[in-house]
């Protein structure tokens, strides 16, 4: 199970905005939700920064994450989804990590959230690629279908006039 | 417009395992919507290829867009985009009968030989039948709806990526099977009557309102996810309303339209359908000569030009390999452009070769009578050279060596101009060239040819200008008569007999990939590939090579010593215990080698890290894929042709080999050559 599991989630490609809500914290005037699937190897983490008071996206704050003796600025520019600041950080090995988000906003001032996040054990790297190797069982099958078709098409007795 | 605005519309994602296909579908419409209109003059064509492409534009909004951003965020996104995919790209992709434009824009051969028996296959048909019955196609549809939108099921694809594409191919071709039986796409008379769409547009309907419905009067939020991750002022309640507002009106709109105009065409009296006249096809009227003729010698001087450039900076610039375009241009640019030149095109390195342009200046000085000789006349010292090449290669450093790859160069242009100044003919690419036989090699599985036209203008022919020449262009130097010429082994897209063929018959045209390898016919000039040793001996030194060079890359792994006894003994047996087209056959999955192998560095110099390390590594298993799949094809075909099936066995698990050995190399940590990472 957990290898079909690892199978679907591991074809997703690494751009930021994926995985699921790691945490939400809220944390003087920010609000702020975690997203990633971390795991050993190199992990997208998105972050949403959203005014406490009303809920609106905030666009303008500096966010950096810093964990397991790493710390990445998260942009804009590397997210898919233009509301979160999104960045990349390698894990060496698994287990559990203390996560830090600092925000930063020329008005509103800054805020520091600490969370514990579980790093899980990353499958075989070959795994990760099973549909560009499927395609090559796929394609001989397909081609021997192809062929007994073809057979059963010559074999077949002409049709009586 | 406000900021958050602004940033939801610049949400796009791009993804090119996406867009590769939809834009690879819009192509093969196209050319098969092409083709139909030639035969059919057809006034309501336009609308057919716009309905087409409105369908896959569609289908791109749907996956690629802002709204897939935001379905994360907002239900209102993620109804839309489901609508997009259930309601509006199936029956626009399904409109104008898209079946025979294509399948027309489809190679031929691919859709007789390789799709045929599937499309005649009855119990296929059978199932297709079944599947597209309206009891049937409207049970899947709405088990999908229904099953997809229960919360659990809903919470589950939203927090996995894999589950959330399989959700949406899901809505995508459950739509496409509800669809087909209201607009009876399919070539040939619907097996169902008209009036049957109308029961199943209502029962659709009523799936959407009963589902639109609980969404706004459930009176609490059905799917968690939306209070947790919200990104404005709207509460999760409120989204949920808006989603079935947006499924409720637009989503019953296009289900009742359609209703009433089946219904309104059924009770109308004017049913007569204007069928589109058939015009019979006049065969193509043979065109004057390429424009590309004109561009080799611009070719050849930019070329020339860039050649000078690099061995200027090689002998007197920064000897960083990195900063020297002698460090970066050949061996990172040049070799992956060309290799994707050929794979694309043809042999277009050959075509532009500044080597051959300088020797053909000097020709005008140089007395260019006397005769290869005899001896010499075959692939033997070519092989000896490349090998040469590759073992320095490595052992030099030259990728790293910006001086020694300029005096690579200046012996080029000096051993072109020294060989064909005094002798006749095409000496130089013919039997010594080692790039030029890479080349050669490699374009066996290019997809164009220089070949003829037509082969009864041939055969009226008595002035053989293609290989004599004439007062316009010089005969093929390489000695390929081009009525007996087959595959493009030994052609450098030089062009000259296509200038020179008084009739214009002779043109690049498309041939399939490595289909000369298919069959051993007599070949102008080289003779039946199977009694050429040195052929064979060429083509596994390119092919055993582009491991051997790959796995360098990964040094600290894997070592000469170890490979190259192996790959030695690989060879060997390959020569003694098989006919040596055998060999040949395995010409794709070398060039796939060499291919990946290229794309790795040149993808590194060029694209940004992320996306690199996204699409670099599938991209390289997917071109191997596709040279296993041709060497197996073609070592099956070429067991039948020389009656050795108990060959192909043994054969294709070495190619397995050769195949596990490239994914296995790709899966090292590889130098970042030339590069300044």
């Amino acid at each position: 199970m957990k290898l079909v599991l690892s199978l679907l989630f591991a074809a997703v490609l690494a751009f930021a905005d994926g995985g699921a809500v790691l945490f939400r914290q809220q944390s003087g005037p920010f609000l702020v939700t975690v997203f990633g699937s971390p795991q050993v190897g190199s992990t997208d983490f998105s972050v949403l920064v959203q005014n406490a008071s009303d809920r609106s996206p905030m666009l303008d704050a500096e966010v950096s994450i810093a964990v397991a003796h790493q710390l990445a600025a998260a942009t804009h520019a590397q997210a898919t989804n233009k509301l979160l600041y999104a960045t990349s950080i390698r894990f060496f090995r698994p287990g559990e990590y203390s996560l830090q988000v600092r925000v930063a906003q020329m008005e509103k001032g800054g805020a520091y959230i600490d969370h514990d996040i579980v790093v899980s054990p990353t499958p075989a790297p070959w795994l990760a690629y099973w549909p560009c190797f499927a395609l090559v069982p796929v394609a001989i099958l397909l081609f021997a279908l192809n062929q007994w078709l073809k057979s059963k098409r010559t074999q077949r007795p002409p049709a009586p006039p | 417009m406000n900021a958050v605005a602004n940033a939801a519309l610049a949400s796009w994602a791009l993804d090119f395992r996406v867009a590769a296909p939809l834009l690879l579908a819009a192509l093969v419409y196209m050319r098969g919507w092409l083709r139909v209109r030639r035969q059919l003059r057809d006034p309501r064509d336009p609308g057919r290829l716009a309905c087409f492409l409105a369908g896959l534009a569609v289908l791109f909004l749907a996956i690629e867009s802002p709204l897939d951003s935001f379905d994360h965020f907002f239900l209102s996104a993620h109804m839309t985009q489901h609508l997009l995919l259930m309601m509006v790209a199936p029956p626009l992709l399904l409109l104008r009968h898209p079946i025979v434009p294509l399948l027309r824009g489809l190679p031929k051969t691919f859709v007789k030989e390789g799709l045929g028996p599937f499309l005649t296959w009855p119990a296929l048909r059978r199932v297709l039948r079944a599947l597209t019955s309206p009891p049937a196609a409207f049970a899947l549809f709405a088990v999908s709806t229904i099953f997809w939108h229960l919360p659990a099921f809903y919470e589950l694809a939203l927090n996995s990526s894999a589950l959330h594409g399989l959700q949406h191919a899901c809505f995508f071709w459950t739509g496409i099977l509800f669809w087909w039986p209201v607009i009876q796409p399919g070539p040939g008379k619907a097996p169902y009557p008209r009036w049957t769409a109308i029961p199943l547009l209502l029962a659709g309907d009523l799936v959407n309102t009963a589902l639109s419905a609980f969404f706004v009067f459930s009176g609490r939020v059905l799917y968690p996810a939306y209070e947790i991750v919200r990104a404005g002022r709207m509460s999760a309640q409120e989204d949920q309303t808006l989603a079935g507002l947006i499924m409720w009106v637009p989503g019953s709109i296009i289900y009742l339209i359609p209703a009433l105009a089946i219904a309104v065409r059924l009770l109308s009296s004017d049913r007569l359908v204007q069928r589109p006249t058939r015009v019979r096809v006049q065969p193509r009227p043979i065109r004057s000569p390429l424009p590309i003729v004109k561009l080799r010698r611009p070719a050849q001087a930019l070329m020339l030009v860039i050649a000078l450039a690099v061995m200027a900076d090689g002998f007197f610039g920064n000897q960083f390999a990195p900063l020297n375009l002698a460090g970066v241009l050949p061996w990172i640019y040049w070799r992956f452009l060309s290799v994707f030149a050929l794979l694309a095109i043809g042999n277009l390195f050959c075509f532009a070769c500044p080597f051959t342009f300088v020797r053909d200046i000097g020709r005008k000085f140089l007395p260019a009578r006397l005769r290869w000789p005899r001896a010499l006349r075959s692939k033997w010292l070519s092989i000896a050279l490349l090998v040469a090449y590759l073992w320095a290669y490595e052992a030099l450093g030259l990728w790293d060596n910006p001086a020694a790859t300029a005096c690579l160069i200046a012996a080029y242009f000096l051993s072109a101009l020294a060989i064909d100044g005094f002798f006749r003919g095409a000496a130089f690419c013919k039997y010594v060239c080692p790039i030029g036989q890479f080349h050669f090699v490699t374009s066996l599985v290019s997809p164009r040819e220089v070949r003829i036209k037509r082969a009864q203008v041939c055969q009226s022919c008595s002035t053989y200008d293609c290989i004599r020449g004439n007062v316009h262009s010089r005969g093929c130097e390489l000695n390929l008569f081009q009525p007996k010429k087959f595959g493009n082994l030994d052609c450098t897209f030089c062009l000259d007999c296509v200038r020179a063929c008084p009739h214009s018959n002779i043109a690049i045209l498309p041939s399939p990939p490595a289909a000369t390898l298919l069959a051993d016919p007599y070949r102008s000039s080289l003779g039946r590939l199977s009694k050429r040793t040195d052929v064979a001996v060429l083509a596994l030194v390119i092919i055993f090579g582009a491991f051997v060079n790959a796995s360098q890359m990964v040094s600290p792994v894997i070592s000469w010593a170890l490979e190259l006894p192996i790959a030695l003994a690989a060879i060997v047996l390959l020569l003694c215990c098989a006919p040596k087209s055998f060999s040949l056959g395995l010409v794709p999955l070398g060039v796939s080698m060499w291919a990946a192998h290229l794309l790795f560095h040149f993808a590194g110099a060029v694209l940004p890290a992320s996306v690199f390390t996204a699409l670099a590594r599938s991209a390289q298993i997917l071109l191997l894929d596709a040279g296993l799949l041709l060497s197996l094809y073609i070592g099956w075909r070429n067991a039948q042709l020389y009656s050795a099936r108990k060959l192909f066995p043994a054969w294709s698990i070495l190619a397995a080999a050769l195949y596990t050995f490239g994914v296995w190399i790709f899966f090292q940590p590889m130098q970042m050559r030339g590069m300044l990472h």
